[in-house]
């Protein structure tokens, strides 16, 4: 069961978190699950659906990102 | 609080009501801003939005800006949070990596307000001619990371409250080579918001606010099922499409993208896992770019009268893998994503439903912008000065119609400066031919629109060039039996000499058309070939009266004729 949470804006950090299916950079907002035991973020509910509907059946947890 | 019943006549009015006031926005801006890129150009879009980010209206202003300012909306209302603003700011933004599309195109973004709470807020994105990167006018064709591409500046208010932030406009004026232009710019964009706010004030006085919400609201959702029942109707489907960005600047390798697209009742899955690592030079785009690509594609192929807000772009899901071509990762150089990559990536759906909706796609466009930067300084007033200069292509033919002849390419809407315009405000250059380019268009029963040639002469001491160009080795491709357009080519003549040379063999540059910070001197001159379009079906079954008509105009040779279409040989 995933929750809307909320990332920190840093500008100490270069890295940048992206939704996990999608790959859309994260700003604030963002939508947290736990898959196969790793929580994943992502643009919203619907990703995590599209995860687990597109993305798992064809790539798999183990696709480099 | 009850919801207003609104009838259809009512929300077209709304809808054109908005729409109206994103094109007067743009008038403002083209009337008022002090560089030929705003007022000839058009390199420039304005929108409306919603509190949360929600994009109510736009206009016929470039795709990718369009598709891109949502993000950079959405980015700058997380960052800065509804509570952030006050009544009479203005922020602005062009961080690529905070949802910005390439670090010369500045969105300034103004809260709108109504009895203390911001019911809207009105953006516009524009492509500064100087932003202050390692060459004058940016876009470096041969960057290695962004900051050398400009003046980074994520999400800050340049005006609080009404009035100006002194300090950040000294960080700006400071770093950009013209600071005049960039100021008279900057406030021509200030004004076209100023305008916006006060339609949106006016509509808001005349119907009221609930009014103007659930029209908002019932718009989107018209968008969304109007936009859903196109997609409905092509066939349910995986399409693939391959295509490659050529070299990077910086290495000769290509970059292939791989498009996946999945049909699915109404939903559009646009899937580029497969596409290439990304690129050390300035040939990336980022999400927000590939995304806008994808929309821009779709509205090429569904019904152009839906209204032009965020319902359209709720059927798409754009899976761009991070850290490849179509989504690099922090800190690669994007400047040519935005021109070049993008156009590529929207030809690519074309490409992939070529057989699904034959009737609705066209063929490859030239794909590129031609970007070809210059500056230095100008002996008249002693003052620096800088351009970005683009070019039309071909675009590709499609059914029931040829291809435009160089017109700029499918994801910038633009205008070209016209030669006097571009004589009169630039010390640099005389144009010494701007024509079309026979036989450049791709044969088929619809040909390829044409590419062009310019060609200039240095008038000044001196001249530093820059540019960024594409499709100059791989042919834009026709489709379904039609032939491929030209490419196109970026040569240099030296004052005195009698060849055209590359820039490779002149000033050993890696790429022949990606490279920064030339120096041309008087007399020197430059020849810009731009591709032409790809032909849609079968050139034998073109109108014999049509082939008969290009040779007459001098679009297509006599020789090309025979060959390609098979002029003379029927019977």
């Amino acid at each position: 069961m995933g929750a809307w949470k909320k990332n920190e804006i840093s500008y100490l950090r270069a890295n940048r978190e992206a939704c996990a299916l999608c790959g859309h950079p994260i700003a604030v907002r963002y939508w947290g699950a736990e898959v196969e035991g790793a929580e994943l973020m992502f643009c919203s509910p619907e990703h995590e659906q599209l995860y687990h509907d597109y993305w798992l059946p064809r790539y798999g947890a183990k696709e480099e990102r | 609080m009850s919801t207003p019943q609104i009838d259809q006549v009512a929300l077209t009015v709304v809808d054109n009501y908005l729409t109206s006031c994103c094109r007067d926005m743009g008038v403002t801006m083209m009337t008022t801003a002090y560089s030929p890129i705003f007022n000839e150009s058009l390199d420039f879009s304005c929108v409306i939005f919603d509190p949360v980010g929600n994009l109510l209206a736009q206009a016929e202003f470039c795709p990718s800006q369009i598709g891109t300012i949502k993000f950079t909306v959405d980015w700058t209302i997380e960052e800065l949070g509804l509570d952030g603003f006050d009544e009479g700011d203005v922020v602005l933004h062009n961080d690529p990596y905070r949802g910005s599309g390439h670090v010369p195109e500045h969105m300034l973004l103004k809260p709108v307000f109504w009895e203390g709470e911001i019911i809207a807020f009105v953006a516009n994105v524009a492509h500064m001619s100087e932003v202050g990167a390692k060459t004058p006018g940016g876009l470096s064709g041969d960057a290695t990371e962004i900051y050398q591409e400009g003046l980074l500046l994520p999400p800050v208010k340049i005006k609080r409250r009404g009035e100006d932030v002194d300090d950040i406009w000294r960080i700006i004026l400071s770093n950009h080579r013209t600071p005049r232009v960039t100021l008279g710019d900057f406030r021509a964009m200030m004004g076209s918001l100023d305008l916006a706010e006060r339609r949106i004030h006016t509509l808001v006085t005349d119907y009221g606010l609930d009014f103007f919400r659930a029209a908002s609201s019932e718009l989107m959702a018209i968008a969304e099922r109007r936009m859903r029942a196109e997609i409905e109707a092509i066939p349910d489907g995986t399409y693939t499409f391959t295509d490659a960005i050529e070299d990077d600047g910086i290495s000769e390798g290509d970059y292939p993208m791989v498009l996946t697209l999945t049909i699915d009742g109404g939903a559009v899955i646009a899937d580029f896992t497969g596409s290439a690592r990304q690129a050390v030079g300035p040939v990336n785009a980022i999400y927000a770019v590939t995304a806008s690509a994808i929309y821009n594609a779709f509205l090429h192929l569904t019904d152009p009268t839906i209204p032009r807000n965020e319902g359209c772009y709720r059927p798409f899901t754009i899976i761009a893998p991070p850290g490849t071509i179509v989504n690099c990762s922090f800190p690669a150089p994007v400047a040519g994503g935005n021109t070049e990559t993008s156009p590529r990536i929207t030809d690519m759906v074309f490409g992939a439903l070529q057989d699904a909706i034959p009737d609705r796609i066209a063929a490859s466009c030239g794909g590129t912008s031609s970007p070809f930067l210059f500056g230095g300084i100008d002996p008249r007033t002693d003052e620096p000065y800088a351009h970005f200069h683009f070019e039309g292509v071909g675009w590709g033919g499609r059914r029931g119609l040829d291809g435009n002849n160089m017109v700029v390419t499918i994801n910038g809407n633009c205008r070209n400066t016209p030669v006097e315009v571009f004589e009169t405000r630039y010390p640099a250059f005389r144009i010494e031919s701007y024509r079309l380019v026979p036989d450049s268009g791709g044969p088929g029963e619809f040909r390829g629109g044409l590419g062009g040639e310019r060609i200039f002469t240095v008038t000044v001491p001196e001249v530093t060039v820059s540019a960024l160009l594409n499709r100059m080795k791989t042919e834009p491709w026709g489709v379904l039996g039609g032939g491929d357009g030209a490419v196109g080519g970026l040569w240099v003549r030296r004052a005195g000499a009698g060849a055209w040379r590359t820039f490779v063999e002149e000033f050993g540059t890696m790429s022949p058309s990606k490279f920064s910070g030339v120096t041309l001197r008087e007399g020197d001159q430059v020849k810009i070939l731009m591709p032409g379009g790809g032909g849609y079906g079968n050139p034998k079954a073109r109108d014999r009266a049509l082939v008969e008509r290009d040779v007459a105009e001098g679009f297509v040779t006599e020789e090309a004729a025979r060959a390609a279409y098979g002029l003379g040989q029927e019977g």
